[in-house]
């Protein structure tokens, strides 16, 4: 479980960000909805152990410092991939070894977004929306503890929710919890946080 | 492995090479000089000087002259030798009493250090006997050493030559050998660099990255540095050296170029991940 509490963090622009508490747990999925410049990205690096600059309390289940073997993958804007590779390269990438069960699963969900035919092909040749969902079913199948999406409906639309239910599904079970930021809010997400004059509030 | 990581390996193994080629070439060369010294100074010593001296005399020249530092050894043939021999000679039995009545000379062989006789001692040589009674006659010439001289001057120009550059050379491409592993390291990391933050950001264990690196720089200068030294002792129980190869100097040079390996990880630059 990831916990803020008295959390605030002032970018460098105009934004300055509070949250009083706010609890991610395990399995859980929430979306964070909030304008430009809001803070949503930064908030999601100070999760992801990226950015420090911030008072208050973050705590990895009730610890301040992000333990080793705590996996937070962030996806933003960074392109995690090497685009001169092939897509079935840049899946494997992270893993020392993969078990057939999850290669299973790997192959199953890039069916359900209908990447299973570009295995072969180089990153290069995808869509920036293909190479997100790439990212996201690599980061899935990993297992990680949270897995932060941010700016989620720049890559994401309703269809792709739909197709990659059985990702999420499964990262469910398998209890990672997965944090959304988005400029709209998403319909059907129960655990949404919207920020408002910049503070995060529950919707 | 990359083809770029091996062509690394290939020349650093290449200057390693080089570099103990020049090493052996240099122990070769001036073992060969040397033993070609040694020859000569043998051919110095095999051509002694003869003083023929009178008898009485002969003890106090002998003792003067075996007190120069240049001469190895002074031998005396005296008056009963002669005879014997000129009564073996010309069969003169009967008249070795006869003989014995004479006041024959006595002859000092000197034999000269080969080593510390030069045109320098010659002269020297020349003065110890002026002022020595008793000489009658010295059988003695500098033409006689002039070739060996002149041998033994180059063959000393030579090995101070060699001894004076070589390690220059020697030492000079050993750093640049530890510069190139250094450039090398630098060059192939921050290449790769992009490679380590798509496999971290994607959820590839950290630790892994920063195992890597260290096995690339133990690898990249390991692999040469123990075929380098494969080969010299290969090269040794094959007789095509004469000297076994110094294992001491083998682990000192790995032990260095290992930690210049190693100390170039801290020179890597490294980029935030956002």
């Amino acid at each position: 479980m990831i916990e803020l509490k008295n959390f605030e963090i002032t970018g460098a622009g105009s934004f300055h960000l509070k949250a009083d508490k706010l609890q991610i747990k395990s399995g859980l999925f929430i979306q964070i909805s909030g304008n430009n410049n809001s803070g949503k990205s930064l908030l999601l690096k100070c999760l992801a152990g990226f950015y420090h600059d911030y008072k208050g309390e973050l705590l990895y289940n009730g610890i301040p410092e992000k333990p080793g073997k705590y996996s937070v993958i962030l996806i933003n804007d960074f392109t995690a991939v090497l685009p001169e590779k092939s897509v079935k390269y840049n899946l494997y990438l992270p893993f020392a070894r993969i078990t057939k069960r999850k290669k299973k699963l790997l192959e199953e969900m890039l069916k359900d977004c209908g990447l299973d035919k570009c295995l072969d092909r180089k990153v290069k040749t995808l869509s920036r929306s293909e190479i997100k969902i790439m990212e996201l079913i690599r980061a899935i199948i990993q297992q990680p503890h949270f897995l932060l999406i941010d700016d989620f409906d720049t890559y994401f639309d309703n269809l792709s929710l739909e197709n990659l239910t059985k990702a999420f599904d499964h990262a469910a079970k398998a209890g990672t919890a997965i944090v959304i930021t988005t400029r709209k809010k998403f319909e059907g997400i129960t655990n949404s946080y919207a920020i408002n004059s910049g503070e995060i509030h529950k919707l | 492995m990359k083809l770029r990581y091996l062509l690394h390996i290939l020349i650093i193994l290449v200057l390693l090479l080089i570099d103990d080629g020049i090493y052996n070439l240099r122990q070769y060369s001036q073992e060969e000089l040397s033993s070609r010294a040694e020859q000569t100074y043998l051919e110095i010593e095999e051509k002694p000087a003869i003083l023929i001296v009178t008898e009485e005399k002969s003890e106090r020249i002998s003792d003067d002259l075996s007190n120069l530092y240049f001469v190895n050894k002074v031998s005396k043939q005296n008056k009963s030798e002669i005879i014997d021999i000129l009564s073996r000679q010309y069969q003169l039995d009967e008249a070795s009493s006869l003989l014995d009545e004479l006041n024959l000379p006595a002859v000092l062989e000197i034999q000269f250090r080969g080593d510390a006789f030069s045109e320098t001692e010659s002269s020297l040589f020349w003065q110890a006997t002026e002022k020595e009674e008793g000489i009658f006659q010295i059988i003695y010439s500098d033409e006689n050493y002039l070739d060996d001289w002149s041998k033994l001057d180059k063959l000393l120009e030579y090995s101070g030559l060699i001894e004076n550059y070589w390690q220059w050379i020697y030492w000079g491409l050993a750093i640049i050998i530890l510069l190139t592993v250094l450039s090398f390291r630098l060059s192939y990391e921050n290449r790769q660099e992009k490679y380590w933050q798509v496999f971290t950001r994607s959820g590839g264990k950290p630790a892994l990255s920063k195992i890597f690196r260290i096995l690339n720089s133990i690898f990249l200068v390991f692999i040469p540095l123990a075929i380098a030294m494969g080969l010299e002792y290969f090269l040794w129980i094959n007789h095509t050296f004469g000297y076994m190869p110094d294992f001491r100097f083998h682990i000192i040079r790995s032990a260095a170029l290992v930690i210049v390996s190693l100390l170039s990880l801290f020179l890597i630059r490294r980029r935030d991940y956002d």
